[in-house]
């Protein structure tokens, strides 16, 4: 039997300082999250720049935190891993430096992760999941059907044209005079909120193809706002305005979730797996609305806690541990990029 | 006092090997950008043909710029880690003061320096030295039009990328334009003055950027605290 495998994963590739300690048998022995977003909320958005001079100041502490906390002494560590793109690029060369700085002095090998992979591989840690299975990757940077046939064997089976799922909850949040990351923000206003009282409109709505519009949306949310007239805001108009977006979303996300199926099922007839991740998979009312999608087509939705959803170095560690396993590790000269696609064009 | 040091500031990648101040392994390359990810492979490589381990150094030391975020940002980090990993005291020397000693360290400059670097859109980073390398005051960030106000009369060498400009906004001063980047002895020297101060001591807290240019971030002028949020 193969010995236990530890591996240190850091993540910095936006505005979570994060590192944590994983080992072969699935378990997170540390996990540490230090977020950002007090330092961004006045701006409404990551600055990218504050960002990297944060990661700067305090990954070093975090790492140091997470081994603490793992118990675990470097000579215990097997590699470092850490996200090398896509991402804001000045946070993720501090990542890069920093694990391949770590990896020089104790010789251990390095490992570069595509930082959609390490959302896209979250259930193999979380849910022993097995090969191959439909995923959806929602984030503030991204929204995309993925299918994941093995480490590093991925196909893109649509995207979005414009904005990404997240991005469209911070602009909605933003016009709303609600908080920053917007994807919580407008959860928590929508709670109390009509989903039904301002119809707005599910871009794409039953075309063919899986990929993914989100900007008509906004602008939608614009022209309705726009007519509530010059006063600001009342409470209530602005929890249904969020819950009426919240639901435009989910269902959208729901209708283009039945086309992704089809095309994840030209690839793998076998399949009965969707998986959703990335930070939008923490709302609620999305994972209960895919859950019943997903099964209406024959599928099984997984979704890692909101934890490991949002952005986190532990599923970064796992690639690593999946890497290790594969043998396909990282040169101390691996590039750091801004730009990574996880897969080629649509299928 | 074994040490390992790097700049990663300016557009020139330095790193070496030192024994307190006698440099014993060094490379200098041009790098106007990716210090990030030519920097590990260098001290790789710089450690091995030196036949050493990370066990055998008693610190590391790096810039702290001023000079390009990225860059900076780069040798912070790699310094922490190092420091970090291997439990070693890691500290940092200012760009500017790495400068100076890059012309005093290798001929008595006889006259006061100020080590100055072009940082675009009209501004100037400088401090002043005295003749034997004693800074004074501190690394200051202005417009270049306004940077006589902060320079003390008479005659001075100018070292780094800005000296031209320093020059002509003087009227005076003796540009030494072939000093753009800190030399490996120059980073060997005031490195070393720095890290004797946390000798024998393990990694206790990393060295901090001195970036003298805040972020180009400006909260919308609505701004207010979201409901709910503290």
């Amino acid at each position: 039997m193969e010995p236990d495998r530890v591996v240190l994963g850091i993540e910095s590739s936006c505005d979570e300082t994060a590192a944590a300690v994983v080992d072969s048998r699935r378990r997170i022995r540390a996990n540490v999250i230090l977020s950002q977003h007090a330092q961004h909320s006045p701006f409404r958005g990551v600055v990218p720049e504050l960002a990297a001079r944060s990661h700067a100041e305090r990954l070093d502490l975090t790492v140091q935190e997470a081994l603490r906390q793992a118990e675990c002494p470097w000579e215990a560590l097997d590699a470092v891993a850490a996200t090398a793109g896509p991402g804001l690029l000045g946070g993720v060369l501090v990542g890069t430096v920093t694990a391949k700085c770590i990896a020089l002095v104790h010789d251990l090998p390095y490992i570069a992760v595509n930082h959609l992979e390490a959302h896209a591989l979250t259930p193999r840690l979380t849910d022993c999941l097995d090969f191959p299975y439909l995923a959806l990757l929602v984030s503030g940077g991204h929204s995309q059907f993925v299918a994941v046939a093995g480490v590093g064997q991925h196909a893109l089976l649509g995207t979005t044209r414009d904005d990404a799922a997240g991005e469209a909850f911070d602009k909605a949040a933003r016009l709303l005079g609600l908080g920053f990351p917007g994807g919580p923000a407008i959860e928590r206003a929508a709670h109390d909120g009509d989903p039904d009282r301002f119809p707005l409109p599910r871009p794409l709505a039953g075309q063919a193809g899986a990929d993914m519009s989100f900007s008509g949306l906004k602008t939608a949310l614009v022209h309705v706002v726009a007519r509530q007239g010059a006063r600001p805001l009342d409470d209530g108009t602005r929890a249904d305005l969020a819950a009426s977006f919240q639901k435009a979303i989910v269902e959208t996300l729901a209708d283009r979730l039945e086309q992704a199926v089809r095309a994840f099922r030209r690839l793998h007839a076998a399949g009965t797996v969707v998986v959703l991740a990335g930070g939008v998979a923490a709302n609620q009312a999305l994972r209960a609305r895919l859950s019943g999608a997903a099964a209406d087509q024959g599928m099984r939705l997984i979704a890692p806690p909101a934890h490991l959803c949002t952005d986190n170095a532990a599923m970064v560690a796992w690639v690593g541990l999946e890497r290790l396993a594969d043998g396909t590790v990282s040169a101390l000269e691996e590039p750091s990029r801004a730009r990574w696609p996880l897969a080629g064009g649509s299928v | 006092m074994l040490f390992l040091f790097f700049d990663t500031s300016l557009d020139r990648l330095s790193a070496g090997l030192a024994h307190e101040e006698q440099v014993i392994a060094e490379h200098s390359e041009d790098c106007p950008r990716g210090h990030a990810d030519r920097l590990a492979p260098l001290l790789r490589d710089l450690m091995a043909a030196a036949g050493l381990r990370f066990g055998d150094l008693d610190g590391i030391g790096c810039t702290l710029g001023p000079g390009t975020f990225t860059g900076i940002r780069s040798g912070i980090a790699a310094a922490r880690a190092l420091g970090l990993a291997a439990n070693l005291p890691a500290t940092g020397v200012t760009t500017l003061d790495a400068l100076a000693h890059t012309l005093i360290c290798v001929e008595p400059a006889g006259a006061p320096v100020t080590a100055v670097i072009d940082a675009r859109r009209g501004e100037l980073y400088f401090r002043h030295f005295r003749p034997d390398g004693t800074p004074v005051g501190a690394p200051l960030r202005a417009p270049a039009a306004s940077a006589k106000s902060h320079c003390p009369p008479g005659t001075r060498l100018l070292v780094g990328s800005g000296a031209a400009i320093l020059r002509d906004v003087l009227g005076c001063g003796l540009p030494r334009t072939d000093v753009r980047a800190p030399s490996p002895r120059a980073l060997a020297v005031t490195l070393n003055r720095a890290l004797r101060r946390h000798q024998g001591h393990g990694y206790i807290s990393g060295p901090k950027p001195l970036y003298l240019r805040p972020a180009d971030a400006t909260p919308p002028a609505d701004w207010r605290q979201p409901p709910g949020e503290a």
